[in-house]
């Protein structure tokens, strides 16, 4: 039914996360027809960016291709702190409250047996390497709170034991803005057990 | 996000007791159509065989777990020729809270609403009625596979203790997790480390676990061994036990102790279970021991002791519900009486005085006549109809 050229087209946005077929045609004729403006420049944006980003060899965090990152490159950022992060996307958030001058490391990915994940798909190795490098003294680890960050978390504390540096885990509790009585009561046990002194 | 323990997540948290003011039966098995307002106390259903007296109380099963306690497939209990089965319940509580809850079967599929409301996760609905059920063919808790002693035991202290959802998600999910390391076939072979990461989350949410099962069987025991010396005809002396895999006599043992010999048993069976490829010892293979005069009930008992356990196992349940300050559950007995002698008819009778709710079916005259003047109301199902009677 549909032109070979568009037919192509649906078939690769249908790969896309979260666009299912359907999805897939509707954008698709919007990106000939009522879009066919943002089409070249989300083609030309699509190209730049699969040619220049990359992800810095020392932290995992993106970067232009080949270079490493600047969160790294800043001489006026302390190396000697590390978080520690699942993906990149979380270095970004992170990095957007503007409160943490350390730098950053990208596991990408956490421990999970079940889908293959072991210690060395993660870039632990790469972590132990760089805490010797820039003689750190902390690792934030801010991985998830989901039993495999957790555990990931416990491992990674494990592994920096003999270093001899100061580990420790983003604190858990309740969101700013939020509600105390929609909070689940697992949220507030934590909260209470973290709680701080005024 | 669908919950990882799903048969343990039970929305309710209500206090005090719960009611059943008013059941609504549409063409559920052989009832066409009932509606009937049960007063508190105990209710005597009485009826010849094959009338719909069990059908009755598998249609209130249905409304407390949104399942029956017979049929394996749903339209099995749609009546024949007719579209859809339905039961209503009108419940209300101590604290005057009411909750209306209906559950329709149709087309093999179920759908339920609470209080006018459509309900698509079902766990939301289970325990809104809470109530036990004993049908005296279902020894299953005694004679069944370890894992339903275990289900039904979590499924109190869930139900006592709301936020232990959260250990028992946490235990499955890092038994899931080990397994996958152990099932693990490559050269390298288990990262020690890895490993110990997975182990000690498994250790602490057992532990958890096995303190919370432990603690809620102490208070069931006792009621447990009171009621099934009045209702036996020959009473040993019974014990209900915590078999841990991991911890030998838990009681007495502190948090940190029992830490302690877990790890050392998931040590000392890594080898084996490397080999095997899962996990070998935990509360996931931890078994409630019924015994009497030492010996296991299981294997040894008769049917007639394995019925009486389960009837006294059931009550106990409810006991322990009441004092814990939850909901005392409503109690239905499917003709728990005609294996009892006289004496023992009347001692569950009247350990039965008292309570909230209790409906019992009974198929003979005689045992009407015994019972009925500790009934608060008598009702005879005859064709699928019920009607009430006055004292026999």
């Amino acid at each position: 039914m549909l032109p070979d050229a568009l037919k192509r087209l649906v078939h690769e946005l249908k790969k896309l996360p979260g666009v299912g077929p359907r999805g897939a045609e509707r954008i698709a004729l919007w990106l000939i027809t009522d879009g066919v403006g943002v089409s070249s420049a989300l083609s030309d944006a699509l190209s730049a960016a699969v040619e220049e980003v990359g992800f810095c060899p020392v932290c995992g965090t993106l970067t232009r291709k080949g270079e490493q990152c600047p969160m790294y490159t800043d001489p006026s950022r302390d190396k000697t702190r590390i978080c520690v992060v699942e993906g990149p996307l979380d270095a970004v958030a992170i990095e957007r409250s503007g409160v943490f001058d350390g730098t950053y490391h990208v596991l990408g990915g956490v421990l999970s047996p079940l889908e293959g994940v072991t210690p060395d798909d993660i870039r632990i190795p790469d972590l132990i390497k760089r805490v010797k490098d820039d003689s750190v003294v902390e690792v934030i680890i801010a991985t998830n709170p989901s039993a495999e960050g957790d555990v990931t978390a416990n491992y990674i504390a494990d592994e920096l034991r003999s270093y001899g540096i100061g580990v420790t885990r983003l604190a858990r509790g309740l969101p700013t803005g939020g509600l105390i009585d929609y909070a689940d009561s697992d949220t507030i046990e934590k909260a209470l057990e973290n709680r701080i002194k005024l | 996000m669908r919950h990882p323990n799903r048969q343990l997540r039970c929305s309710a948290c209500y206090h005090g007791s719960v009611l059943i003011e008013r059941v609504h039966i549409r063409d559920y098995r052989n009832i066409e159509r009932e509606e009937i307002e049960p007063p508190p106390g105990i209710n005597l259903i009485f009826g010849a065989n094959a009338q719909g007296k069990t059908n009755f109380l598998d249609a209130i099963h249905v409304a407390a777990y949104l399942k029956s306690a017979r049929a394996t497939r749903e339209r099995e209990i749609v009546r024949g020729g007719a579209q859809r089965a339905r039961v209503e319940v009108s419940l209300a509580r101590e604290d005057g809270l009411k909750n209306q809850l209906s559950v329709t079967v149709a087309g093999g599929k179920k759908f339920v609403k609470l209080d006018g409301n459509s309900i698509t996760r079902f766990e939301d609905a289970i325990g809104v009625l809470s109530a036990h059920f004993f049908f005296p063919g279902d020894l299953s808790l005694i004679k069944g596979d370890p894992s339903l002693r275990r289900e039904t035991l979590d499924y109190e202290v869930v139900k006592a203790v709301p936020s232990a959802v959260r250990p028992y998600a946490d235990y499955k999910r890092a038994l899931m997790q080990r397994n996958a390391i152990l099932k693990r076939k490559d050269d390298a072979g288990i990262n020690g480390s890895e490993m110990n990461a997975w182990s000690d989350r498994l250790v602490a949410a057992g532990v958890e676990i096995i303190r919370m099962r432990t603690n809620l069987l102490k208070r069931i025991s006792p009621r447990f061994i009171e009621h099934y010396r009045r209702i036996s005809e020959n009473p040993g002396k019974t014990e209900i036990g915590y078999v841990s895999s991991v911890a030998g006599k838990v009681s007495g043992k502190s948090r940190e102790a029992l830490r302690g010999s877990f790890s050392k048993e998931l040590a000392r069976a890594m080898e084996k279970e490397a080999e095997l490829g899962y996990t070998t010892v935990g509360p996931h293979r931890d078994e409630l021991l019924f015994t009497i005069g030492g010996e296991s009930l299981r294997r040894f008992g008769s049917q007639g002791q394995q019925r009486c356990a389960v009837l006294a196992f059931r009550i106990a349940l409810c006991d322990v519900a009441r004092e814990i300050g939850g909901e005392e559950p409503v109690l239905c007995l499917d003709d728990a009486l005609s294996e009892l002698d006289d004496v023992r008819k009347t001692h569950l009778l009247k350990s039965l005085e008292g309570r909230k709710q209790v409906f019992i079916t009974l198929a003979s005259k005689k045992e009407l006549k015994l019972v009925s003047s500790c009934a608060a109301k008598i009702w005879e199902m005859k064709a699928g109809k019920l009607s009430p009677i006055s004292r026999a």
